[in-house]
């Protein structure tokens, strides 16, 4: 054997590939990180910024090219302060979204007598809750028709079509509620008279007849800009921003909640734990493989045969082949030869042992075994008498 | 490349600046920044490749023993290397402590010695040496695998070793008492020396006496030159376990203690082992270097899951000489394989050689074959016994073709076949 040297192992590409793979791993981390802690209007459902299939951003485009003066808010301050700016007649438009939850309903119905017009499309129950206009959904349904409009308004003609939604709303107990669109469950819009305005409110079910997919279909781009462009000013309130404002304590940080910064810190463990996994999961070198012989157990053949005798519970037998080696050993024990018979041997065991002959008879041809108790007594009575042989 | 325990901690500190500025930017730019330094480190790691890395060969050893195995590393490159070092190798080579700490100025060079002790019989290869390379920063690493060629034999245990010294004092026994007394049949003329009171007035050798004015006596010596040839199956039956260790292996124990004594004795040894086909053979191998060449060829031997083709192995036998003093065959005494496969082709070998069968014997088997405590025990006796009783009838058809058996346990197994061997050889019989 001579000395022997290393070559490196082929691979540039694979370790270039690893680099990759590294590299990539780090940008979905930090990718990751940002998308959860700045939320990002361009991912909010029906947002007017969102140009994806369920963001609105054709529309928004479209009302501006009218003249009308589109602001987007996605805060409860910034709907504060977007109504204090208005002059004139103006529209607000509260579109649902993951984040529309009970205060931006709320948010909402604090500032909608300001406006002349005032929509709402495609909120929740959490948010329709909240904007008090006693409005409820429906539970999701499969709709797969388009609705047809079926009432007559300023605004709708009787024949106009939207696309179909995801679920109906139902009017309270609020009698001057006027449905339209009407499916199984209730209604794809319904109008709200307005006591301190001569114009309704108006409330669409489903956020499709704004969304840039679906705006095309049926008659729902008609409706979606009858319904916002009714005003010079509108005002967009998409909720979604974050609602961190030094001035006014938001009430989900309360007394009794989680602070803020727990979220941060088990983030950030949760990076230390994929950091150490990294660590501790990067092997120095490749597992080696132990080439291995077969083995067997060499006792595993007749423990297998003791096993089926067992289950065949052949006793005779049995007893038979212990009573068989016995006599075996007993005949070397006592230098007779192997054809000795019967007698001469139980009359050689008689003198060796000092048992009666009728009891060595039994023993060794005689018995019985009815049943498994007998057999095992047999069997150390056989091994009893073996011994009394080896030492008289 | 691979992330340090540093990185982990500068990870863990990114804890406290949450809690200093609990925003979700922080955990962000803590973690964009971690990453880049990591990135930074890595490429700025020097490259493994500038190591070349040479392997001295190692000795053989017997299982269970330790020796080492050297690694020269040398730094080629100008800038130093700090990191990891692993010399892998089969988990049977027992390399316990194989990861070194590298510190290599650029052109130094340095000799890592791994420890092994392998507990399996053959030859274990290293696999692959790694080396990680650490990052200036230490919070990145450079890893790379290099191909080195290594191996260390591991020759059988040979545990029978320890009655060496007395089967010797023993041999030197027989050949005192057979040069003072015995003139028996197959005994050799030695020399001639003064005569001694107590000699044999018989062995006075008068024609000597005549030329010279003491009387002399001549002295015998047991034969010497003698033949012998083992047999080792490596077939199935040999891939059996008793207790913990394989028959295959109790054999090789036996073989080798009865080659040492038998070189110590002046008798040839040859090897033959097998089981469809020839798997080793020693031939002509001389006194001083027999036990290390059969215990070499051993070492490459693991059983197979084949009958064993004795007609092939006669035929191998048959080549080693037509004649042979002695026949050691280590064979399991197992009846059905014996009566089919060997009964045939011994018939023919016993009328040229004296054969002696070596079988180890399974203790377990009459440990079952007496324990008779309850019914799942007296039917496992009756099978023991029935085992028993299959193994006693094919030792007898065996000795009725002139072949002596020995059916002993594993750890008895060497010294009776190495006080048979003697015996023969005190008796002149050889």
């Amino acid at each position: 054997m001579s000395v022997t040297t290393a070559t490196a192992t082929p691979g540039v590409a694979r370790s270039l590939r690893g680099l990759v793979v590294w590299l990539g791993l780090a940008a979905v981390l930090v990718g990751l990180s940002i998308a959860v802690l700045w939320p990002n209007e361009a991912d909010i459902t029906s947002d007017p910024q969102n140009g994806g299939a369920t963001g609105a951003r054709a529309v928004a485009q479209v009302l501006r090219q009218q003249g009308v003066t589109v602001t987007v808010v996605h805060t409860r301050a910034g709907l504060a302060a977007a109504t204090a700016k208005v002059v004139g007649d103006a529209t607000v438009v509260m579109t649902g979204s993951e984040f529309a939850d009970y205060e931006a309903g709320q948010a909402l119905h604090d500032v909608h007598q300001r406006y002349r017009h005032v929509v709402l499309i495609g909120l929740s129950a959490d948010a329709l809750e909240g904007t008090r206009f006693g409005v409820y959904p429906s539970s999701p349904v499969t709709q797969k028709q388009a609705l047809v409009a079926a009432c007559q308004t300023k605004l709708i003609g009787q024949t106009l079509r939207i696309s179909n939604v995801s679920r109906f709303l139902v009017p309270g107990i609020n009698g001057n509620a006027q449905g339209c669109f009407p499916g199984n469950q209730g209604y794809g819009l319904i109008v709200l008279p307005r006591a301190e305005s001569p114009e309704e409110i108006a409330l669409l079910a489903g956020g499709g007849i704004i969304q840039n997919g679906s705006i095309t279909e049926n008659d729902n781009a008609t409706l979606a800009l009858r319904l916002l462009g009714r005003d010079p000013s509108l005002v967009w309130y998409s909720p979604g921003g974050s609602e961190a404002d030094p001035s006014s304590p938001t009430p989900s940080e309360g007394p009794g909640l989680v602070p803020g910064w727990v979220s941060q810190v088990a983030l950030m463990l949760g990076v230390v734990v994929v950091g150490a996994m990294l660590w501790r999961g990067r092997r120095l070198g490749r597992l080696v493989i132990e080439p291995l012989p077969v083995v067997i157990k060499a006792i595993e053949t007749t423990q297998s045969r003791a096993r089926m005798y067992h289950r065949t519970a052949d006793r005779a037998r049995t007893l038979a082949i212990l009573r068989m080696a016995t006599r075996r050993r007993v005949l070397d024990r006592l230098a007779l030869p192997s054809g000795t018979d019967q007698f001469e041997l139980t009359a050689a065991l008689v003198r060796a042992t000092g048992r009666p002959p009728a009891q060595i008879d039994w023993l060794l041809f005689a018995a019985l075994t009815p049943d498994d108790p007998t057999l095992v007594t047999l069997a150390n009575e056989l091994v009893a008498l073996e011994q009394e042989v080896r030492r008289p | 490349m691979s992330i340090t325990g540093h990185t982990v901690l500068l990870l863990a500190l990114g804890v406290g600046a949450v809690l200093w500025r609990p925003d979700g930017t922080t955990v962000g730019a803590w973690t964009l920044g971690v990453v880049l330094a990591v990135i930074l480190d890595a490429v700025l790691a020097p490259s493994p490749r500038q190591l070349s890395i040479l392997r001295k060969p190692t000795d053989p050893v017997r299982i269970d023993q330790d020796t080492t195995t050297v690694l020269q590393v040398t730094n080629n490159g100008r800038r130093r290397l700090r990191g990891v070092l692993r010399d892998a190798w089969l988990p049977s080579a027992g390399a316990t402590r194989n990861r070194h700490r590298l510190a290599l100025a650029g052109g130094d060079s340095v000799s890592l010695v791994t420890p092994l002790r392998p507990t399996r019989r053959g030859d274990r290869t290293a696999d692959r040496i790694t080396v990680r390379s650490l990052g200036p920063l230490g919070l990145a690493a450079r890893q790379k695998g290099f191909d080195c060629p290594g191996t260390v034999r591991a020759l059988p245990a040979f545990p029978s070793r320890k009655h060496l010294p007395g089967m010797l004092a023993k041999l030197q026994q027989i050949e005192g008492r057979a040069a003072v007394r015995t003139r028996g049949q197959g005994t050799e003329f030695d020399s001639l020396r003064d005569y001694v009171e107590g000699d044999d007035v018989r062995s006075i050798d008068w024609r000597a006496t005549a030329r010279r004015r003491t009387v002399v006596v001549r002295t015998w010596r047991p034969e010497r030159d003698r033949r012998i040839l083992l047999v080792l199956d490596t077939s199935r039956l040999s891939a059996g376990r008793v207790g913990d260790v394989p028959r295959l292996d109790s054999a090789m124990d036996a073989a080798l203690l009865l080659t040492a004594i038998a070189a110590k004795a002046g008798d040839h040894i040859g090897f033959v082992a097998g089981d469809r086909t020839v798997r080793a053979t020693v031939a002509k191998a001389s006194r001083t270097d027999v036990l290390a060449r059969v215990s070499a060829a051993m070492s490459q031997l693991d059983p197979t899951l084949v009958e064993a083709n004795w007609r092939e192995l006669a035929a191998a036998i048959t080549a080693q000489g037509r004649k042979q003093s002695l026949l050691v065959l280590l064979t399991p005494l197992e009846p059905a394989a014996v009566s089919e496969t060997l009964l045939p082709v011994l018939a023919n070998l016993a009328a040229r050689h004296r054969i002696v069968i070596a079988s180890v014997a399974d203790p377990e088997l009459s440990a079952m074959a007496d324990a008779r405590d309850d019914i799942v025990a007296v039917y496992s006796a009756a099978a023991a016994e029935v085992a028993l009783d299959a193994r006693r009838r094919t030792a007898n058809a065996l000795r009725q073709l002139g072949v002596a058996v020995l059916d002993e346990p594993a750890d008895a197994l060497p010294v009776a076949l190495a006080d048979y061997y003697l015996a023969l050889k005190s008796r002149g019989q050889l």
